[in-house]
Order: structure tokens, then sequence, then C-alpha cells
């Protein structure tokens, strides 16, 4: 941990929060609808900055998550600067309303990984906590 | 969900999906996976850069004897070794 000297090791991930826009209503969850609307939310060329800053402080993963990530129309976009900047990306989505071609067109924008969160195998039960 | 796999001097290690080796001006050769990061040492980014499919991990002994100028049975111990650790996380495949 204090290989050097005591000061703060460089962060190895990056939770970006890139909406708080989300068609669910879970109750869990520690975020509000509208923290910050979406004509305030950071623009896709603010992001690339964020991310570019991240990866030379030694940042390695990124993680997309919200709200509901896949709300932003230019989710491809920020996933495909954040692999040119060589950002592991993580998508953290309810996968609500995300197709298949989109999911293709995140893969060709260079995302890594994806985290599916399911609330329950069974429809009404997950109906009943996603709301 | 996959079966095991056990790394042979026949076996051609390659990263699967989802798993990258790169390197990081702050934090050195490190290989990335879901959720998890790993830091590599210069040896083991030797052998993890070889791994791509191409070669077979006897190849890879055979070229690192020679490289390095050190015995290949330890040499091949050593790789089988830390592949094999790799493969049981599943940050490693073999080309089938």
């Amino acid at each position: 941990m204090s290989s050097n000297g005591g000061a703060i090791s460089p962060p190895l991930g990056l939770l970006a929060e890139l909406t708080h826009r989300c068609p669910l209503a879970c109750p869990y969850c520690s975020n509000p609808f509208e923290l910050e609307s979406r004509t305030t939310e950071l623009d896709t060329e603010t992001w690339s900055r964020v991310m570019r800053e991240a990866a030379q402080m030694g940042v390695l993963q990124i993680h997309l998550s919200g709200g509901e990530p896949a709300s932003r129309r230019d989710l491809e976009a920020i996933t495909r600067v954040a692999h040119d900047h060589g950002l592991y990306t993580n998508l953290i989505t309810s996968a609500v309303g995300v197709t298949p071609a989109r999911m293709e067109a995140l893969a060709n924008a260079g995302l890594d990984h994806v985290q599916i969160s399911i609330q329950d195998s069974v429809p009404k039960e997950a109906d009943r906590v996603a709301g | 969900m996959s079966e095991v796999i056990k790394i042979t001097p026949e076996s051609r290690p390659m990263l699967p999906r989802g798993v990258r080796l790169q390197e990081n001006p702050q934090q050195g050769w490190v290989l990335v996976a879901p959720e998890r990061v790993f830091k590599a040492d210069g040896i083991a980014s030797v052998i993890l850069k070889r791994c791509d499919g191409s070669a077979t991990v006897g190849q890879m002994a055979d070229e690192f004897a020679t490289a390095y100028n050190a015995p290949r049975d330890r040499i091949l111990s050593d790789i089988i070794s830390l592949l094999q650790t790799l493969a049981d996380k599943r940050l490693l495949d073999v080309v089938p």
C-alpha cells in the first residue's frame, strides 16, 4: 500500500455516472432521478477530457454507470473515447431498451465488459423491485 | 461454466475476450479483467506478451531459454505455473 512513502497510490478505477436519468425506479437505488438534469450533464467532449486526465493519472478501468447509462445517446461515442484513452470499459446497465444492434455498436466501439442487473428470475417479482 | 483448462507444453495460450494486457505510464504492465487488475512483473509481462495464440508453451520456453540464456526446464515449469494460475482464475484461455 505505502510503497511510495505513505503517499496515496494513483486510483485504478473511475466510476462515471453519465446520467441520472433511468427508466426504472428501484427502491434500493441510492441515486436521485435528477441530481443533474439532462441539460447539465457533462457532454462527450468533457468526458473525453476527464478520461484522458484519469488515464494519465493511472486509472485503468472506467465503469460507465448512472442512472441508466444507455439513456445517453452518445454512449457509443463515450465508450470509444474511453477505449481510445486506453481505459478498460465496463458498462453497468439494466439493459432495459438496449437492442442487440446497439450492443453490437458498443462492442465495436471497444466495450470490454458488461454488467447487467437482474432483479429477479420471476417477472412479477422483478417488476415489483424495479418499478 | 467452462471446462477446467490444463496448461501443457502443447497448449497455445491466449487472452480471452474481456482480458487485456496493457502498459500504463503510472502502473507499468497490467492485466486488466472484469472488475480486476493484476500487476505483471517483468517476467510475467514477457510471458503474457507471447500469449496471442500463435506459440505453444513449449515454443515459448525454447525462445526464452535462448534469449535469456537460462535452463529450459526451469523456464518451462515457471511458464506453466504462471499460466495455470491465470487459467484457474479464468484470465487465460487456450486455442482449442
